[in-house]
């Protein structure tokens, strides 16, 4: 059976304080359903990650479901960390496979600016092990990839200098994007000297908190943008458990699963979306995902591979770091890029682009799904 | 220091199993291990959880203990990879290390 994206929708990311949890995820849902020429829907899958634990609102999918006029359809919530959009994607294409439904409501949302910092990390740090002793330890998700890149910098001869050209970029890229959070240009020295945050990973290398929303109609009738494969992998939750530290498995294998599956390879795809959480983060995956060899992706970044007019060009939203990161809408807005690119209307739009692919990760690398989509 | 070993393929780890990762046999032996180590990695945290803010900025070391095991720890002295690195003690749920 064949899946096909049939309507995109996405809010503006940033601080959007006039707006509720409820106001974005409908707001994405609309458009999504408009885009789509309003079907019926069968379903409806949330991706969120802290709407419970810092604005205390839960029953996301029944929400959406009624204030739209869906009917008493089957709704539900997905939690995978920062990959829950990726996740509920990832449902309902199973649904659809499963045969239990047509078409499908994606959407994912978080509201993360309108408490303090103190306790966003707090929630955030829920999606670490808490029985763990690196927890204690002081260890941060940005700590986890400091430590990575550090050990990155020690075996291949990278810098610091490496990490600020995909930070410069992914802001260049949200430059374009009247979408993204930051759109105020940013120079390699201005990166290179920002404050540190776990070095050597400073204030550009890490993607912010943001509120926004993204919403995909996904169904079994045909459009010009097929679902080639879908797939997740799960991975070590301790970076004390990490066979290979300069590795992530779970994006390494989902990516196989999703080439295997769609019978392609990463010299087929035409354009990427990588979850950059952190500039490192980028880096790690472009090489798990096959683009370029172990220990030489921040050779592709330096020689402008990875930008919109190079060979592979990875976020050309502008990513995690300057697009933004609304936790459970990340996975969906990677979606709403590369539907984009693929019907050639997209921001920094590569020319001629056919296949593209999204990566969406959860944790430090507990998860990770890639889903691959061909104009057909 | 003390860690687990599965006594089927010899996996090592700070906590006993349920299961072994590996090899997914259930018996675990405790084994001592050497208190010396050398730095993998680590990384200068400047923006610290609230329960640390105090500290900052500190350090977080992945330090090799045996050519199985890593373990993650906290050190509030300077350090690089390679250097040679002593467990300190146990304190409030973490390995804390000091320089040799
Ligand atoms: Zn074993």
């Amino acid at each position: 059976m064949s899946i096909y994206v049939h309507g995109i929708g996405m809010t503006k990311f940033g601080k959007l304080e006039d707006k509720t949890m409820k106001d974005l995820l409908l707001e994405a849902s609309i458009e999504a359903l408009k885009d789509a020429g309003n079907p019926e829907v069968d379903a409806v899958f949330v991706g969120n990650f802290m709407g419970g634990s810092v604005y205390n609102q839960e029953i996301l999918g029944a929400i959406v479901a009624n204030d739209l006029g869906l009917g008493y359809v089957p709704t539900a919530k997905i939690e995978g960390a920062c990959a829950s959009g990726g996740i509920a994607f990832r449902q309902a294409i199973l649904g659809i496979l499963s045969g239990e439904y047509d078409t499908v409501l994606v959407a994912g949302v978080e509201k993360m600016k309108h408490v303090s910092t103190i306790e966003v990390t707090e929630a955030i740090n829920a999606a670490m092990d808490n029985d763990s002793n690196e927890k204690h330890a002081g260890l941060t998700f940005p700590g986890f990839f400091g430590v990575l890149a550090n050990r990155y910098f020690h075996e291949t001869g990278a810098t610091k200098k490496h990490l600020a050209q995909v930070a410069l970029k992914n802001r260049e890229n949200a430059i374009n994007n009247p979408l993204a959070q930051f759109t105020k240009p940013a120079t390699i020295e201005e990166i290179m000297e920002a404050r540190m945050i776990t070095e050597p990973l400073g204030l550009f290398d890490c993607s912010p908190t943001t509120d926004g929303a993204a919403a995909v109609v996904v169904s079994k009738n045909k459009s010009d943008i097929e679902i080639k494969s879908s797939a997740q992998a799960s991975g070590p939750t301790q970076m004390q458990n990490a066979e290979n530290l300069l590795s992530i498995p779970a994006v390494g294998e989902s990516g196989r699963l999703a080439y295997e599956k769609a019978g392609l390879g990463p010299e087929d795809i035409d354009v990427v979306e990588i979850h950059d959480c952190f500039s490192m983060t980028e880096i790690i995956s472009s090489e798990e995902l096959g683009f370029f060899n172990r220990g030489e992706g921040y050779l592709a970044v330096e020689q402008g591979r990875t930008k919109p007019d190079g060979d592979k060009p990875i976020n050309t939203s502008g990513g995690l770091l300057s697009k933004g990161h609304p936790i459970g809408a990340t996975g969906v807005s990677q979606i709403y890029q590369i539907t984009h690119q693929l019907r050639g209307t997209a921001v920094n739009q590569v020319e001629g682009a056919k296949i593209g692919l999204a990566q969406n990760l959860g944790g430090t690398g507990s998860y990770s799904t890639v889903h691959i989509l061909e104009r057909v | 220091m003390q860690a687990y070993q599965c006594r089927h393929c010899g996996y090592e780890s700070l906590t006993t199993k349920y299961y072994c990762p590996k090899c997914r046999h259930t018996e675990f032996s405790k084994v001592n291990i050497n208190e010396t180590g050398d730095i993998y990695s680590y990384t200068t945290i400047h923006i610290a959880p609230p329960k640390f803010a105090e500290h900052a900025p500190y350090h977080v070391v992945l330090v090799q203990m045996t050519d199985r095991l890593r373990v993650t720890g906290y050190m509030n002295q300077d350090v690089n990879i390679g250097d040679r690195v002593r467990f300190k003690e146990f304190s409030e749920g973490a390995y804390v290390f000091e320089k040799v």
